[in-house]
């Protein structure tokens, strides 16, 4: 059944440049490139001296070399990092002024800008390269008291709310990749939820990595205040290349006290050629504290692109009571691999965790859970429920498991298991029985497979993610 | 941690490096710490450092009056502080001491030194230079035995580890070697520590199982304050009748005050089934770790790994175990569970379980759990008439009742029956 792994491949959906000037700032990796990037963004003194501080450090890093996936060096000296279409210069006022090239790139993605999208109710916060060309609903959600908008523009009208908070939950000592998105971050997303407001549509943001040679930094920082609600969704594609790209962003969350964060996201970069050339390297840094009593952050992830994913995104449960949630769907076909997980801090009293992680493995691929459930001594009667169930298609792929779990606590429970195994060919044979051909079965058995996860996603993105998950996947069963 | 060498610690080996050069690779590195991906749970060079202020190489080999401490008809070896000093044998099992360094060679027992006979394989030099525990053990190497059983075995054999002296602050390094061909035997290794003193044990051991069953049991037998740390290279090999071994590990190793015993087992021939079982009961300080590396290379093998540690006081139970299945071994079965049942606040589990799988025919998987006894057992248990703290015993013996049960033999059952009774009973 293996022979025909990579006879067939599903050509990248989304591969194709837009031409737009990039403005660029120098390459390399400079304290001059650091002030270019904050004196370009109008930045004041303290996020500067923020980003110093953490160039600083990053000096004394060593880029981590632990993980499963080896990639071949990346010469930080040779890339750009910043880069923004050359029509922001000066701002459009509304969409008909935005450059019909971008507008054009947007419509290939489906990405809902323009005033028809509005009655599917997403408001959008669309990224192309690194700066934000446009956002929608604003006035709805000013309304509302909510603040979402560009970071940059945060930091502009809401310093103190970013000050307070940027870099509260993933600090500038952090490790390697994080400390350089301090340093060098150029846009994202900013997103403030006032007390006792539930938000009343999906947020949505579109990352698009366009220019050539262009390493993104986005920095995504989330605010949840008392007793408020917020859904976010985070969609990812990217256009065919053949050198490797690096994406190192940052998200921080934080809930306060009874507040929610869920936090979706499809990621479908490229991930290189069937012989695993190009393809985004995609070291994320994703973190979310619970710093409130009963508060909840809950992460859903599908994740079918990237030639690497390095991605972990965590729950620090301060607040007694609080909930950490981690739903993930990794596919892996041809030469990509992905390492991927979630970690579990329990420090408050009473907290609650659920771990469930659906890895898919095709063609030459290598997939891996890594993941850490800690209990400390002070949070008592706190559970955890892991599941990591991996699924092998072919035997030249690898599907890898490493839990860390520890347990400090009498009064806490920790509950963790996995499987490793191929397709049914039984479940196979039925389905072929009744009239699906092999590709349709394997599909039809995969999203089955990943249910529990599908399930936990917004409307919008549950239809994508199916698809999404059936594309990854053809001609990998033979 | 500072070692107390003097000139004479050092001999040549017949190898190409000395102890000298062993003992400089390891002063390098010096003893593993948290930051070794293996040693991540266990910090041997903090531990070291606040339970000794030095550590001396015993040298001495002292004569010991033994008793045999099993009533059942057995063979037997007995060792003292690591160094053979008596057995009792069939003919048909050859068996050699390692009296002098020198004679490591031609007794090829040393632990890695078939590995050098395997082209591509590292060299016992090379392989030194990475694991620092290899590299003491070679520097200061000079006790150890080594065995071939080549018929079945009529009765169980049993290896007396006794220690006795004073070894406080004392090191030992010793290696063992122990194949085993078209047999069918039983196992017992008891430790029993008489030294009443804290002293460190760095072991080095190589099971070759050829087309055989055992049965092998580690059985501490009383409360020690030794420091134990134990390597075992397990080879399963099938010469040329596939007809596949089967090897059972059982480890109770509830009273140490310091174990870590590293397996690392090779199920080089197809139909081929490994077992690994521990069970313990960790009281006041104990600190017991089992970490397991199950390498699956060929197809149509089984393993099954079962953890069980119940944890009292300020004790630590670990279990790191990692299967790997490379992608040759279609229709592999392995299976792992490890369950703490933690008793107290201080207590601490902590479990790595991991699966690293290239073949897609495979059936793997594995369990972690860890949590307090359920309320409600509890409860139903008082309600039949039971006292509290009988409950509580009943639910103890139970939950390793699961260990027990996968032993055959009704001698050693009974045994280790014994053994955890006691544990149990000390305790409550």
């Amino acid at each position: 059944m293996s022979d025909k792994i990579i006879d067939t491949n599903k050509e990248y959906k989304y591969g194709f440049t837009t031409d737009i000037e990039s403005f660029k700032a120098p390459k390399g990796l400079t304290e001059d490139t650091i002030k270019f990037i904050s004196k370009e963004k109008k930045e004041p003194k303290w996020l500067l001296d923020w980003r110093l501080k953490a160039y600083k450090r990053l000096k004394s890093l060593k880029e981590p070399n632990w993980q499963k996936p080896k990639y071949p060096k990346i010469d930080y000296q040779d890339l750009y990092y910043y880069s923004a279409p050359k029509s922001v210069k000066d701002k459009p006022k509304s969409l008909d002024e935005v450059d019909p090239k971008l507008l054009e790139t947007y419509k290939k993605l489906g990405i809902p800008l323009d005033e028809q999208k509005r009655l599917s109710g997403v408001a959008v916060d669309a990224v192309f390269d690194s700066v934000s060309v446009a956002t929608t609903f604003k006035g709805e959600l000013t309304k509302k008291g909510i603040i979402f908008c560009s970071i940059s523009e945060a930091i502009q009208k809401h310093p103190d709310l970013v000050k307070k908070y940027l870099g509260s939950v993933i600090p500038i000592t952090d490790h390697y990749f994080a400390t350089l998105n301090s340093a060098v971050f150029t846009d994202g997303s900013f997103v403030y939820i006032p007390p006792n407001v539930r938000c009343p549509m999906e947020l949505s943001t579109y990352f698009r990595i366009n220019a050539s040679q262009t390493g993104q930094f986005e920095r995504t920082l989330i605010i949840a205040d008392k007793g408020s609600y917020v859904s976010y969704l985070e969609g990812c594609t990217a256009p065919m290349r053949d050198e490797n790209q690096l994406h190192a962003a940052n998200v921080e969350l934080v809930a306060l006290d009874d507040a929610e964060i869920k936090y979706s996201t499809v990621q479908n970069w490229y991930p290189g050629d069937e012989d695993g050339k190009g393809g985004i390297y995609n070291f994320v840094t994703k973190r979310g504290a619970c710093r409130g009593k009963n508060s909840k952050i809950s992460w859903t992830q599908v994740e079918t692109g990237s030639a690497i994913t390095w991605k972990y995104p965590s729950c620090i449960l301060q607040g007694d009571n609080s909930v950490g949630e981690f739903y993930s769907i990794a596919i892996t076909n041809n030469h990509q691999k992905a390492d991927t997980g979630t970690k579990m801090i329990h420090l408050g009293k009473n907290t609650k965790s659920k771990i469930i992680s659906k890895g898919i493995s095709a063609g030459k691929a290598d997939n891996t859970y890594r993941g850490l459930v800690d209990i400390s001594k002070k949070a008592t009667n706190s559970r955890n429920y892991t599941q990591c169930d991996s699924l092998l298609m072919g035997n030249k792929c690898g599907a890898h498991t490493v839990p860390y779990i520890k347990n400090k606590n009498s009064s806490s429970t920790i509950e963790h298991e996995a499987t490793t195994s191929k397709i049914n060919e039984e479940q196979l044979f039925y389905c072929n029985q009744r009239g699906l051909d092999q590709e349709e079965a394997v599909s039809l058995i995969v999203n089955g497979f990943c249910k529990e996860v599908l399930q936990q996603l917004p409307m919008e993105f549950a239809v994508e993610a199916q698809k999404l998950v059936s594309i990854s996947l053809e001609g990998s069963v033979g | 941690m500072k070692i107390n060498i003097s000139n004479d610690d050092f001999k040549d080996m017949g190898l190409s490096v000395s102890q000298k050069d062993f003992y400089n690779s390891f002063i390098e590195m010096g003893f593993p710490n948290r930051k070794k991906e293996d040693w991540k749970f266990t910090d041997l060079d903090k531990i070291l450092n606040s339970n000794f202020e030095q550590l001396t190489p015993l040298k001495k080999k002292s004569k010991f009056k033994h008793e045999k401490i099993f009533n059942f008809d057995h063979y037997s070896i007995t060792n003292l502080n690591g160094a053979l000093i008596d057995f009792v044998f069939p003919k048909t099992v050859s068996l050699s001491q390692l009296k002098e360094v020198n004679h490591l060679k031609k007794h090829s027992i040393f632990f890695g030194m078939r590995e050098n006979l395997i082209p591509g394989r590292p060299t016992v030099e090379n392989a030194s230079k990475k694991d620092q525990m290899l590299s003491l053990n070679l520097s200061f190497l000079d006790r150890g035995y080594s065995f071939k059983i080549m018929d079945p075995l009529d009765k169980p054999l049993v290896i007396y580890n006794y220690y006795d002296d004073d070894l406080r602050g004392k090191m030992i390094n010793n290696s063992n070697s122990i194949e085993i061909t078209d047999s069918k035997c039983t196992i017992i290794e008891v430790d029993i520590d008489k030294s009443k003193s804290k002293y460190f044990k760095n072991t080095f051991q190589k099971y070759k199982i050829n087309e055989s069953e055992v049965d092998y049991y580690f059985i501490n037998q009383n409360n020690s304050d030794g420091f134990n740390y134990t390597k075992n290279e397990v080879e399963i090999n099938d010469l040329n009748s596939k007809k596949g071994s089967i090897f059972s590990y059982f480890i109770f190793g509830s009273g140490s005050k310091f174990r870590k015993d590293d397996y690392e087992i090779s199920l080089n021939g197809a139909n081929s089934f490994a077992k690994i079982n521990s069970a313990a009961i960790l009281k006041k300080g104990e600190h017991h770790e089992v970490k397991t590396k199950m390498f699956h290379s060929q197809p149509h093998c089984k393993s099954h790994q079962k953890i069980k540690n119940i944890l009292l006081e300020d004790s630590k139970g670990i279990f790191q175990g990692k299967v790997l299945v490379s992608d040759k071994a279609q229709k592999t079965d392995a299976y792992q569970i490890s369950k703490g049942l933690i008793l107290d606040d201080n207590a601490e589990f902590s479990t790595k379980p991991e699966l690293e799988i290239y073949a897609d025919d495979v059936k793997c998987s594995h369990g972690s759990t860890s949590g307090n006894i359920d309320h409600d057992a509890i409860y139903y248990l008082m309600t039949r008439g039971l006292p509290k703290k009988e409950a509580i015993k009943l639910i103890i013996k139970g939950f390793l009742n699961d260990v027990v049960l996968e032993i055959t033999d009704l001698n050693i059952k009974k045994l280790i029956e014994d053994h955890l009774e006691e544990n149990i009973n000390n305790e409550n």
